[in-house]
């Protein structure tokens, strides 16, 4: 829950300086009034994601059937020289799998959370704090066992590459079965759609 | 086969100065080079406040209502430049264990976030006689540039 209450005071710093905003404002102002009671800046949650970031990167170094079989040739080839192939090769192969898998997913969520965040913050501010906000009560709300998600039945259709974009997008955003997908999509998204629009 | 590399690299010495940084993101170094610059901002460049100048007016517009208070904090600050230095590192980590394609993904993609971020912010702050911000920037920029042609190169393998 430290990631959702970072993601929160992220999102509702700007209401603080919006509720500010409509106060009446004197012509002078005093120093020591203004500094007291003053909102959170933008960066106070970015150390504390970026340390859960790194702490479910060491996590969730788990197996996951997002990568089909035939991406394991170029991994293969991206081996050095100097790794040559000894001992239980049959391990090795499937550890080697679910690392590249893992990486898949932080590049990706990384990824559409920069474009989907830069659409959002071009169109409007408001629906991408109706996202936000959405997407922290519904995960809220599964941690208190109110609500059950089940996308087992939509089948999947959009391929890129070795990727199934469905199942990832789907299944990444409101499932928990990729994390590391959800955890580096929500903060590009968050930091591009809060400074793309200045 | 071993004549093959010798060749490549003879053909990097011959080619333009981008083509011997692009066989550089081949390697981490880059993406360690730029996390180590923005991890010591804090110390080289840190962050300050610019009080208004002016006073505040009597009736805000409203598309002041979700802009930023209104003291300016010039140049970068220490959470986002520590925030976007792990991210370079653990891009960094990702082509170290031999993952170049979503290594390099990952490298371009934080960088282009970085450029949204403090892009403005560099050339604002040379105002105050800053440059570190410029730098870290330009970095950046060329951090994005690299390791996305790196990235679509395998990728279209």
């Amino acid at each position: 829950m430290t990631l959702a209450f970072n993601m929160q005071r992220l999102v509702f710093r700007n209401l603080n300086v919006g509720k500010r905003m409509f106060k009446n404002v004197p012509l002078w102002r005093f120093n020591v009034a203004n500094k007291l009671g003053k909102p959170l800046t933008r960066s106070v949650g970015l150390g504390g994601a970026g340390i859960v970031a790194g702490g479910f990167y060491l996590m969730n170094r788990q197996p996951s059937k997002l990568i089909f079989n035939d991406s394991l040739g170029a991994a293969v080839k991206q081996q050095g020289p100097l790794e040559p192939t000894v001992g239980n090769s049959t391990a090795i192969t499937e550890e080697r799998r679910n690392k590249i898998s893992s990486h898949k997913q932080m590049f990706l969520g990384s990824l559409f959370g920069v474009v989907l965040g830069v659409t959002v913050a071009k169109i409007s501010i408001l629906f991408m704090y109706v996202g936000i906000t959405s997407m922290l009560l519904c995960e809220w709300l599964r941690y208190k066992g109110w609500i059950r998600i089940n996308l087992k039945n939509i089948k999947s259709v959009i391929v890129l590459k070795d990727v199934d974009l469905k199942k990832l997008l789907i299944d990444g955003l409101l499932g928990t079965e990729y994390m590391g997908f959800k955890v580096f999509f929500t903060l590009s998204f968050v930091l591009a759609s809060l400074n793309a629009n200045k | 086969m071993s004549a093959k590399p010798a060749t490549d690299d003879a053909k990097d010495e011959l080619l333009s100065p981008f083509r011997r940084l692009y066989a550089l993101t081949r390697t981490p170094y880059p993406a360690l080079a730029n996390a180590a610059l923005l991890a010591s901002t804090p110390v080289l460049s840190p962050s300050f406040k610019v009080p208004p100048t002016q006073s505040p007016a009597l009736s805000i517009p409203m598309s002041r209502v979700f802009s930023k208070s209104s003291t300016a904090r010039i140049g970068i600050t220490t959470k986002t430049a520590l925030f976007f230095s792990t991210m370079q590192a653990i891009g960094a980590y990702m082509i170290y264990d031999n993952d170049l394609e979503n290594g390099a993904g990952f490298i371009a993609t934080w960088s282009a976030l970085y450029l949204i971020v403090g892009g403005k912010k560099s050339f604002s702050a040379l105002r105050y006689g800053r440059t570190w911000p410029l730098v870290l920037s330009s970095v950046s920029l060329a951090n994005a540039v690299l390791y996305g042609q790196r990235f679509l190169a395998t990728g279209f393998q």
